[in-house]
């Protein structure tokens, strides 16, 4: 008994020491700054487009709920309810206040929808919200409001949407903003932006830097750091020296080739997480000669996908997920899914019932930085007599080309993809020039029926069913071969305590309110 | 010059317009279906008809309003206004340096022909051409930041953020500028009124600063002028890797972005200032050479 008691108070002392440790180590106070790969376009929530942008605007601003690390949705500004299939209610926390001390209400969260819908303002993501009930006739000029959008009292506020829509919270992290000031600001609220976020607006000098400070009155505490500092950085490699030199602690456009110089660097740390992009092979399904699906499954046989996912570090991934998403991971488990091993012996035979047996040329068009995996693919496609030209074309030729349908097979990846909706890439409804990401111009009417369900189905598990029911029907077809996730890469310097790595849009930013210097 | 700049403008218009990709479509990415496209288009005014289009930027233009940047969503003139400074310090400063460099290089080499001098000269003026801006650059950072500690790799602010870039900049115009008085200096020296002054007896220094170098000047300053042009979107490289605001940068950025406004706003500028200089430098051809008259 007196041993045990012994072995309590041990561990309590153990316990408190422990806690006695970490308190003590955190240090209050300091700056940090952080590099990023180009300045932000806009600091206003409503028109940041860019992820630059959005590392900056989601200090300063909230949204009713946010993304965990693990990329779950949490409440941010509000909890919410679904009471039917087609009507979300958010509850906003009370006592939230912007940083010019008002309280967030439901009219400033009917404001921000509102005012991003409003054609005068020109929202590129005003096509996000376009599932609300009246959002059509608002646009249109038919109605003053969004009939959809109802507030219920002060901080009680509903969206209604046409039907269910299992994606619809995928846009509702979107920053609020105060109407009273937005209104009178207009289209120069970017350049004095207020929020409710953890750090407030100071200063911003256009390519150079923008400052801001901590929010002492921010509802989830204040911030541990005082100021933090954001530098655009164009080039990634002086981006990693500059981490190095100390002129900035965190480094969020870290490539590939930069990571042996900072896992090399005793006082810099990797911060790697899991990707939510894919890498993929896209072929235009209407294009000779890929428009025979004998000929785009040969192709996909042909090509050793795992020294491809291998040379470049990536996790291979056999449907339109990122590797490391859970229903990717059950997926490549699953007998219905067509994962193309290699098998040289396959691809020759489907290249003669497809009627090549003597061989084809086929067009891969591409543009900078995945000239090596064009070139990886023209070396294995030759082992089955399939001759590969490339087209190496500047940025904006390459996409329009994509678009306008005029690239056979071209190389392309998706990027933050946290949903498995397969409509904005594989439904007929998307195809170029009505709809803009089906850039395969693909189209299998089951597929589309399928994907419709999965969308309107708010049981998980259901949903779930109908995804792996569309993705087995996608694969067979193959209008894409689906290559690999690359991780998502940030570094900072040794010092700096409490980052978490966490897959794009979250970050390691997503927790910059905990962290702190240790010295 | 009104022709001039009026043809400029056209050109550069056209090619814009051209040049397959749509701003409208880079900005709103994928998800972008074709309502919301046509209706972002509707709104920035590309849906206009062309003829408009370029009549709108042209009267615009007069009055220094080049309209808004579609990307921004500023106008041109505040987002040249925010930048133009710190690319009109950088490139004078590397001039200045350039210049420092390759007077007395190139004289030197020229009047001490075929000497080790000379020979020094010339290998580090090929060295300074060949090496591209790119990697000198990479190198003058990885000496002076990272191993050093002596200098800014990057940003603006005080003095020693120009000194890399201005070097950078600097270097290969130091090189072609000093191949350059090398070449006029030499072809001067030989000609007859050199011998004649020589023959009187005046001193070297007076026979070359006085008499060949004024008379190797004209083809110089026809380049210096040039440059002088041209210098505001020349610095693109030096401005990315030293991550320092500019016109270059902002031109290149925006000819990827499609931005058709801000690359139109910036190559009048550019085209303004290269006439300007010209105009300038063909003034100065009578300061030099009194010969030259104009009426």
């Amino acid at each position: 008994m007196k041993r045990k008691s012994l072995l309590i108070v041990l561990a309590l002392v153990l316990v408190f020491s422990i806690n006695a440790v970490s308190f003590a180590a955190v240090h209050k106070g300091g700056t940090i700054t952080v590099g990023i790969a180009s300045d932000a376009q806009s600091l206003d929530p409503r028109y940041v487009t860019t992820a630059s942008g959005m590392y900056i605007s989601s200090q300063i601003f909230n949204g009713l709920i946010k993304l965990d690390k693990n990329v779950q949705f949490v409440p941010d500004l509000a909890t919410w309810e679904t009471p039917t299939s087609t009507e979300y209610i958010f509850y906003l926390k009370k006592d939230v206040k912007f940083h010019d001390g008002s309280e967030v209400t439901a009219a400033d969260v009917k404001y921000t929808y509102e005012s991003m819908l409003d054609p005068k303002y020109a929202s590129p993501k005003a096509g996000n919200y376009t599932q609300i009930v009246g959002a059509d006739d608002f646009i249109n000029g038919k109605a003053k409001e969004v009939s959809g959008i109802k507030i219920i009292d002060d901080y009680t506020i509903s969206f209604t949407l046409k039907e269910p829509f299992a994606p619809f919270l995928v846009n509702m992290n979107l920053g609020i903003v105060p109407k009273h000031i937005a209104e009178k600001t207009g289209k120069e609220f970017t350049d004095d932006p207020i929020g409710t976020g953890p750090f407030k607006f100071v200063s911003r000098l256009v390519e150079q830097q923008t400052v801001l400070v901590a929010n002492d009155d921010y509802f989830e505490g204040r911030p541990n750091i005082d100021k933090v500092v954001f530098r655009p950085l164009p080039e990634s490699s002086v981006g990693v020296i500059e981490l190095e030199t100390g002129s900035i602690d965190v480094l969020m456009s870290v490539t590939q080739d930069d990571i042996v110089n900072i896992e090399n660097n005793k006082n810099l740390v990797l911060d790697s997480a899991s990707g939510t992009n894919y890498q993929y092979i896209g072929f235009n399904v209407t294009h000779e000669p890929v428009n025979n699906k004998y000929l785009r499954q040969a192709i996909a046989y042909a090509l050793d996908k795992d020294s491809i996912a291998d040379y470049f570090n990536g996790v291979r991934t056999y449907v339109p997920l990122p590797g490391g998403h859970y229903l990717a991971k059950e997926m490549a488990n699953s007998p219905d899914i067509n994962k193309y091993e290699y098998n040289l012996e396959k691809a020759k035979e489907l290249l003669a019932k497809a009627g090549y047996s003597n061989g084809v040329t086929v067009t891969i068009k591409t543009s900078s930085g995945r000239e090596e995996l064009a070139q990886i693919m023209k070396e294995m496609l030759a082992q089955v007599n399939i001759n590969a030209e490339i087209q190496l074309l500047e940025w904006g030729t390459f996409y329009n080309d994509v678009k306008q349908g005029r690239a056979e097979i071209y190389l392309l990846g998706w990027l933050g993809i946290i949903d498995p909706d397969g409509y904005w890439f594989f439904h007929s409804e998307m195809t170029p020039p009505n709809g803009g990401s089906n850039r395969m111009y693909y189209s299998n009417p089951t597929v589309d029926i399928l994907i419709e369900k999965g969308r309107r189905t708010l049981n998980p598990e259901l949903r779930d069913q109908y995804t792996e029911d569309t993705y087995k029907l996608i694969t067979d077809d193959c209008p894409m071969i689906f290559l690999y996730s690359e991780a998502d890469l940030a570094a900072h310097r040794k010092g700096i305590v409490g980052f978490e790595p966490a897959p794009y849009p979250v970050t390691i930013l997503a927790n910059l309110k905990s962290v702190y210097l240790e010295n | 010059m009104i022709p001039v700049i009026l043809g400029v403008s056209l050109i550069v218009f056209s090619l814009m317009h051209l040049t397959p990709g749509d701003p409208v479509q880079l900005m709103l990415g994928d998800y972008a279906p074709a309502a919301d496209v046509t209706r972002m288009r509707d709104a920035l005014g590309l849906n206009d008809p062309l003829y408009i289009q370029y009549f709108r930027f042209i009267t615009g233009a007069v009055h220094g309003d080049f309209g808004n940047s579609l990307f921004y969503r500023e106008p041109v003139m505040t987002l040249i206004n925010q930048r133009i400074g710190y690319t009109f310090r950088l490139s004078l400063l590397s001039m200045l340096i350039s210049y420092i460099i390759a007077f007395p290089v190139g004289i030197i080499s020229a009047i001490k022909q075929n000497s080790w001098l000379d020979n020094f000269g010339m290998v580090g003026a090929l060295l300074g051409v060949s090496m591209p801006s790119f990697w000198l650059a990479l190198m003058l950072i990885l000496l002076f930041s990272l191993h050093l500690g002596w200098l800014p790799a990057t940003g603006v602010g005080t003095w020693r953020h120009m000194v890399l870039p201005a070097i950078t900049l600097g270097t290969s115009g130091a090189a072609l500028t000093t191949r350059l008085v090398r070449s006029s200096m030499l072809e001067v020296i030989r000609k007859d009124f050199i011998r004649t002054a020589r023959a009187k007896g005046l001193s070297e220094k007076v026979v070359i600063y006085k008499h060949a170098l004024r008379n190797a000047l004209i083809p110089v300053i026809t380049v210096i002028g040039l440059r002088l042009g041209s210098i505001l979107g020349g610095a693109v490289i030096t401005e990315t890797i030293f991550a320092r605001p500019g016109i270059g940068r902002l031109m290149v950025d925006s000819i990827f972005k499609r931005d058709y406004l801000v690359v139109q706003g910036i190559t009048f500028i550019i085209a303004v200032s290269i006439l300007i200089a010209n105009t300038v430098v063909d003034l100065t051809y009578s300061l030099v050479d009194p010969r030259i008259r104009y009426e």
